[in-house]
């Protein structure tokens, strides 16, 4: 169980990782798309 | 209209021809592919010396030397083409369709002095030969039918691109594969010494793979062509 | 934006559930390790979302060889760069379970490693075309042909390939899926595995709408000739 629950972790943290990295991305998209109505 | 086919055929046949004469004179498309089915043959003989590995891996090997041949050789059709500059005159000829069967036939035609060679050399080097020679030839034919009709496309695109070295094996390899499976398993039977019931499923697959390829090439030419 | 939560959430709870839940294999009949299969949740979704885009990317191929309008070209791009990134994901993870089980990390007689590996080269070879052309309506047209050329070879590799592969039925099955390539999966199994399907699926759209989005601002600094 032990070697189980340490991957999960590490798989848990790259995927927080990777979606705080696309959320980012996605704001910075958002912002560069409403400056170019304005 | 009334003999729009006999000259449908006939300009099909020019187009053939054209490229038969100017192969004649120059021979590259020809030197090449021989050359290159000679030396692989010459380097798998060699390599192998005293082994004689089993009927199989030699159904493999003998299409490996058909599939790189091919490689080497079959692109030039189009590529000839923009080299000399004449590409343009051939756009304004006539139609996309009468060019890509006419390409085609020189391609089989290629293909088909290739195997003549090929076959003869194959079975004195690597002291192999089919024990079911009807199943051999079909399997040989319908391959080489394959090869062709579904490479001629790709050569035709890979003209128009700029560094045109090694893209049109890169191009032709993921197309080839079932042709490429089918045939080397119906090779294998013929080797083994099997019969047809052993290569139905086979023989269906590149049958249809065969008439797919040339209609969805024929379908999409006119794109590349036009290009 | 809750969607965006959605695939956080999901995505997170397929994670602890594929690690936390037991093993999808059977330990009596597995290959090594029981555990290397939960690998399975992952493996497998990405290599479905590489053939899907793949097929998208056909799709937006076709669309541009109808209308000439270069919208579909950039689409169909887009999915097959997002396309390429999860076939990578899907050898590479594929590869790590092989190198677990049967200790190597190739093996050709794998016949799904054999067609992931396939989808990777029709990528590979599908991009080169693509940085040989640089008129950009021939490669837009070009590179479609060549899309659709794949797709109908790649139809009969999925005829073939099982065929020439009846004999080798190592990957792994038993609990999923049996020599005749049929699937069973226990109720909880089958629950992760598509929840995880439906997870990688969203989370390809997302990620495609980005790239999308990105080119389309890009293009405002930089236009194109």
């Amino acid at each position: 169980m032990d070697a189980n629950i340490i991957v999960m972790i590490v798989v848990l943290i790259i995927w927080v990782g990777i979606f705080l990295y696309l959320l980012a991305i996605d704001k910075r998209l958002t912002r560069i798309e409403k400056r170019d109505e304005s | 209209m009334p003999g729009s086919s006999v000259n449908w055929a006939a300009k099909v046949l020019a187009v053939a021809r054209k490229d038969i004469t100017a192969e004649f004179r120059t021979r590259y498309a020809v030197n090449s592919i021989l050359m290159f089915a000679l030396v692989t043959l010459t380097v798998i003989s060699m390599a192998l010396g005293l082994i004689t590995p089993d009927s199989d891996l030699m159904a493999a090997l003998f299409w490996v030397i058909l599939f790189f041949a091919a490689m080497s050789g079959l692109a030039q059709v189009f590529i000839r083409e923009e080299d000399a500059g004449t590409a343009l005159i051939l756009k304004l000829s006539t139609e996309g369709l009468v060019i890509f069967f006419g390409k085609l036939i020189f391609n089989l035609l290629l293909l088909a002095v290739l195997s003549v060679i090929i076959v003869p050399l194959f079975i004195i080097l690597l002291k192999v030969s089919p024990q079911n020679w009807p199943v051999f030839l079909i399997g040989l034919a319908l391959g080489d039918i394959g090869l062709a009709g579904a490479t001629t496309i790709i050569a035709a695109i890979v003209a128009k691109a700029t560094v045109k070295g090694a893209l049109f094996t890169v191009l032709s390899f993921p197309i080839l594969l079932p042709l490429l499976m089918a045939s080397i398993e119906i090779t294998k039977v013929a080797f083994g010494g099997g019969g047809f019931g052993d290569i139905s499923a086979a023989l269906q697959l590149l049958v249809a793979y065969d008439v797919v390829m040339v209609t969805i090439s024929v379908m999409l030419f006119d794109f590349v062509w036009r290009q | 934006m809750w969607w965006k939560i959605l695939i956080f959430a999901a995505m997170s709870a397929v994670i602890i559930a594929a690690f936390a839940t037991p093993s999808p294999m059977n330990p009596a009949i597995s290959l090594g390790d029981a555990e290397v299969y939960r690998i399975f949740y992952f493996h497998v979704p990405q290599a479905w979302v590489a053939s899907f885009a793949f097929v998208l990317s056909m799709i937006f191929s076709i669309r541009y060889l109808k209308t000439r309008d270069m919208q579909y070209d950039t689409k169909a791009v887009t999915a097959a760069r997002l396309g390429l990134v999860f076939a990578i994901l899907a050898t590479v993870t594929g590869s790590i379970f092989a190198k677990m089980t049967w200790g190597e990390f190739w093996n050709w007689s794998e016949i799904r490693e054999v067609s992931v590996f396939i989808l990777l080269i029709i990528y590979g070879a599908y991009f080169a075309l693509r940085s040989a052309l640089p008129n950009a309506e021939s490669r837009a047209t070009l590179s479609a042909v060549l899309s659709i050329l794949f797709a109908v070879s790649a139809i009969f590799l999925i005829f073939i390939l099982p065929r020439l592969y009846a004999d080798f039925s190592q990957h792994p099955s038993d609990s999923v899926v049996d020599s005749e390539g049929n699937i069973s999966m226990g109720g909880m199994v089958a629950a992760i595995f598509f929840s995880s399907l439906a997870v990688f699926t969203a989370l390809f759209v997302w990620i495609y709408n980005l790239s999308l989005r990105a080119v389309k601002a890009a293009d405002k600094f930089m236009p194109e000739k």
